[in-house]
């Protein structure tokens, strides 16, 4: 199944026409994906820094992790939100984007890989927990880097 | 020497040349001042949330700011380092733009807020270290700092549309 008919659906539709016309409907929409950016970002790095000894040492991963959680979840669905409509505003050019293509691979792994390995790795700590919060701070970095780069390739 | 001259100036040397023309040097340090955000702002919000008392509320607050703050400086080492960088691009651009001109005014009052914080409501730290939430004060400095630092990111983004 090819979702291109979805993306030329997305570059159609009226309900999108504010954010595809209007300069400051994207950029309002861009602010946002920035600030849930700060709040995603500053969630998963403070957990997976302490689990590596760096910042919050004194206390257990899991429970950093437990109490951080409405952080990394609101702004995840804030930055999911905000990004839909933003590949809303560019459906084409999205489609098309090799660097959007990898972002959105490294978007599901990283998801994928918070909720398994990460989330046994934050309760059970071992010489394993430290490897998970490497592959957890690589894979959201990933993401960012692959997300940049859309406005710039 | 003014400070648009100031601005000429920099904007005519080999560095701020250099970086303005690069196309690879310039999304290069832009990409460190996005993603460095996370870093600077999103430990800043941590501290200020458990101020609130809306998280972490059974960790003393000064456990807290203790081990997080080395790595909001961290964040604003990058930050700062960057955003000279960008700035030096193009400076005479930015003397002009009104959103950068709000966002540095923002800067120096989040910069203020935390000095004021620290050396007043802060020193009885003690005093309310276990509490769920902070002294009225201390809210107050942490729904500022929360303000702010949102102004600034917002203000960020919005010097590319002038």
């Amino acid at each position: 199944m090819s979702l291109l008919p979805l993306f030329q659906w997305a570059a159609h539709t009226p309900a999108l026409a504010v954010m595809r016309d209007s300069k400051w409907g994207f950029a309002i929409v861009e602010m946002v994906h920035l600030l849930a950016l700060a709040a995603l970002g500053g969630a998963v790095l403070v957990v997976d820094l302490g689990i590596l000894g760096i910042g919050f040492r004194r206390q257990a991963p899991g429970r950093v992790a437990r109490e951080l959680a409405p952080i990394f979840f609101g702004s995840l669905i804030a930055m999911v939100l905000s990004g839909t409509l933003l590949v809303g505003a560019e459906a084409m050019k999205c489609y098309y984007h090799p660097a959007f293509r990898l972002k959105m691979l490294l978007f599901a792994a990283a998801v994928l890989f918070h909720f398994t390995i990460h989330r046994s790795a934050v309760g059970n700590l071992s010489i394993w927990s430290k490897v998970a919060a490497v592959g957890s701070l690589t894979l959201w970095l990933a993401v960012g880097l692959a997300g940049r780069a859309i406005g710039f390739l | 020497m003014s400070t648009l001259q100031a601005c000429q100036w920099l904007n005519d040397t080999q560095l701020a040349t250099a970086i303005r023309e690069s196309e690879i040097v310039f999304p290069l340090i832009e990409t460190v001042h996005v993603l460095a955000i996370a870093l600077l702002a999103g430990t800043v919000a941590i501290v200020d949330l458990r101020l609130l008392g809306l998280i972490l509320k059974r960790e003393r607050v000064s456990q807290v700011a203790g081990q997080i703050l080395p790595l909001t400086w961290v964040g604003f080492a990058a930050m700062a380092g960057s955003g000279v960088l960008l700035f030096l691009a193009e400076p005479t651009k930015s003397y002009y733009n009104p959103a950068f001109r709000f966002k540095m005014l923002l800067l120096i009052v989040a910069g203020l807020n935390p000095l004021i914080f620290h050396r007043t409501v802060y020193r009885n730290v003690a005093q309310w270290d276990e509490a769920a939430a902070a002294p009225r004060r201390a809210r107050l400095t942490a729904y500022l700092s929360l303000t702010l630092w949102s102004g600034i990111i917002v203000a960020g983004r919005a010097i590319a549309y002038f």
